[in-house]
């Protein structure tokens, strides 16, 4: 396949080869997208086979989802199931592993927005989800973007700065107030763990 | 456990979330980065053809046998007086002019006056204890500068409360100290209790809320109420973003407000004194007006906010709290005289002091659970002394003067300490003193005159 061809197909026109089982289209979300999507598993894991490995678990998990799945935008898409492959595998390993990027300083930033009141309950994590998607919602483009590079993509600060042309001081100072804003609207919600 | 837990349920719960939002985000990302690269390339090249220019210019001047000098706009011009200055985008268009939106006023905390507020609630002393540690100190103060029909919202980083008062200028400590722009609450609230203060023209009320607000002023004065922290030293970034009636964004600016505690936390936390000596420290970190409201977009002003934001460590780190006017080297004495009462009191539990008192003497008094009173005087060299207990008889405090016990002066029934030319005050250590009045208006504190040392 010519270079022309990766750079020519839209994500629309992928994913419609994808539903249609089109083995090539698997090949041009690999080429187009397996460089961030390694960055983003490697983040996780620490290790480069095993963000190898995550991304070519999530082709397959890709493949096999759609259809039905139908996604619109390749690359979240990629991201999410990359995301939880190398999630999956680090939990997986031993504790002492550690991820290559900022995976367990986001995660520990993230888990006092959880309330932890009365002891463990079983919360579905759906629930979670809802209430972050509507979170994310009313955050501004900029708030939502620094959230999830950070706590998505685990970006580390100054990666994040450099990405938006802001300084460290201002992406954690800003992380701050968003995660303020996060556990207010998860204990509007009621949501507690 | 419970933590891993928090955790595993928040990652896994990010992993789901809508698509489209991921997306968008990424998306951003990248149009943010290769703007950010294209900026960097231009402003190199803006600032490689500036040098050239200034070179030339240079040159030229030289040759004329003259010597330019270049005025420059500093971010921390609170009066403004030099004219704006445009910054172009990257289409080369204008996107915002500095403008003096927000300007520092006096920051550093004064005495205040006895204020009434008949509509806070009653609280025993422990309560006010309590909220007093668990309250805000008190204000400092930045004008927003806007016109008619303007909204103001501004957001902090730090847990602030921000009172807008919407009229200051007919506020009561206006009034009352003409020369002094700020005042101070003295009394301990609950954030969710408005305070209403009395004043000449009548009550004023002042809005309470965290962190996020909007306000809607002709042109108003901000006061900041800094939430006290277990630190020496601390500061809040508060950003202001300016809207016209149809909501397009007019104006944005950014502000580092700092402050240095003179007393320890534990002292803090053992006193209920109006008066927190501190010394507070602000600086304008970017102030602006749009070119082009209709034009601009909210990503655009968000990002601008986030540079003037950055800049506030560099701000934070220059700033220098050594106490620079008479207020604050006064403020440091009270620190002391605090500090001084705390190692032998368990606590302070009320207290004034008259920078301009009835007779401009400079008077520092501290008040007891058990309801004794403890007082000191500030000599005009900053030195001070503690005295002994006024007393409220008619009879002259001079039964306690060793220089003349049969001394005519008379204390006036009434004053809450005494402060009347001529007076006697014998200190704790035996010495007496007669005040002496100042002179307020002319910047002259009063001071104490030693007429009788029995070490002598």
């Amino acid at each position: 396949m010519s270079n022309n061809q990766w750079i020519a197909e839209s994500d629309e026109e992928l994913c419609e080869r994808l539903y249609y089982h089109e083995e090539a289209a698997l090949e041009i979300v690999s080429h187009r997208y397996g460089f961030l999507l390694r960055g983003l598993a490697f983040r996780i894991t620490g290790s480069e086979a095993d963000a190898e490995e995550c991304v070519n678990d999530a082709l397959l998990d890709l493949w096999n989802a759609v259809p039905p799945d139908r996604p619109t935008h390749i690359l979240a898409y990629m991201s999410m199931l990359v995301r939880r492959r190398a999630v999956d595998r680090v939990r997986y390993k031993t504790a002492g592993r550690r991820g290559g990027g900022d995976y367990d300083g986001s995660l520990d930033e993230l888990a006092d927005c959880l309330a932890d009141p009365c002891g463990e309950s079983s919360l579905d994590t759906m629930i979670i989800r809802d209430c972050l998607n509507r979170f994310l919602s009313r955050l501004s483009e900029e708030d939502r973007t620094l959230f999830l590079l950070r706590y998505f993509q685990f970006l580390s600060n100054v990666e994040i700065g450099d990405t938006l042309g802001i300084r460290e001081s201002a992406v954690v100072m800003r992380l701050v107030r968003i995660r303020k804003k996060l556990r207010r609207a998860l204990e509007d919600e009621g949501i507690h763990i | 456990m419970k933590k891993q837990n928090n955790r595993d349920k928040l990652n896994d719960a990010l992993g789901m979330v809508d698509e489209v939002t991921v997306q968008n985000a990424l998306t951003h990302a990248e149009v943010m980065k290769a703007a950010r690269a294209a900026q960097i390339t231009r402003r190199a090249t803006l600032r490689r053809r500036f040098a050239v220019m200034a070179a030339a210019c240079l040159a030229l001047a030289m040759m004329a046998g003259a010597i330019l000098a270049v005025p420059l706009l500093t971010a921390d011009d609170p009066a403004g007086t030099q004219p704006p200055v445009t910054v172009t985008t990257e289409e080369g268009e204008p996107f915002y002019v500095e403008a003096p939106l927000v300007k520092i006023g006096c920051l550093s905390a004064t005495e205040s006056a006895e204020i009434t507020a008949p509509s806070l609630p009653t609280e025993d002393l422990s309560t006010q204890v309590n909220n007093l540690n668990d309250s805000f100190e008190y204000f400092s103060f930045l004008t927003v500068d806007c016109e008619p029909g303007e909204t103001v919202t501004l957001t902090a980083d730090t847990d602030c409360m921000a009172v807008i008062d919407m009229n200051y200028d007919t506020v009561l400590v206006t009034d009352l100290f003409p020369d002094i722009e700020l005042n101070l609450c003295h009394y301990a609230h609950r954030r969710e209790h408005p305070i209403y203060y009395s004043t000449q023209s009548g009550p004023v009320e002042y809005t309470y809320f965290e962190n996020t607000a909007t306000f809607d002023p002709a042109a108003s004065c901000v006061y900041l109420n800094l939430r006290p922290t277990n630190t020496d030293l601390d500061k809040t970034v508060v950003s202001f973003t300016v809207r016209n009636a149809e909501g397009q964004i007019t104006g944005a600016a950014s502000v580092c407000v700092a402050r240095y505690y003179m007393l320890s936390v534990d002292e803090r936390g053992r006193t209920l004194t109006i008066l927190n000596p501190t010394v507070t420290r602000a600086a304008v970190l970017g102030s602006v007006r749009i070119s082009d409201p209709t034009t601009v977009t909210e990503e655009q002003v968000t990002a601008l906010i986030g540079e003037f934001e950055a800049g506030a460590e560099a701000a934070f780190a220059s700033m220098d709290f050594s106490p620079a006017t008479d207020f604050e080297a006064r403020y440091a004495i009270y620190g002391e005289i605090i500090s001084t009462v705390l190692a032998e009191e368990e606590s302070i539990r009320g207290g004034h002091a008259c920078i301009r008192g009835v007779d401009d003497y400079s008077f520092f008094g501290t008040r007891h659970e058990d309801g004794r009173d403890r007082e000191f005087i500030i000599f005009g060299d900053g030195t001070w002394t503690e005295i002994q207990p006024y007393d409220t008889d008619e009879k002259c405090i001079l039964s306690q003067c060793h220089a003349d016990p049969n001394c005519p002066i008379t204390a006036e029934k009434g004053l809450h300490h005494p402060l009347w030319p001529g007076c006697h005050m014998t200190a704790k250590d035996g010495r007496v003193y007669e005040l002496v009045r100042g002179d307020w208006e002319n910047g002259i504190l009063g001071t104490a005159k030693l007429i009788y040392d029995p070490n002598a």
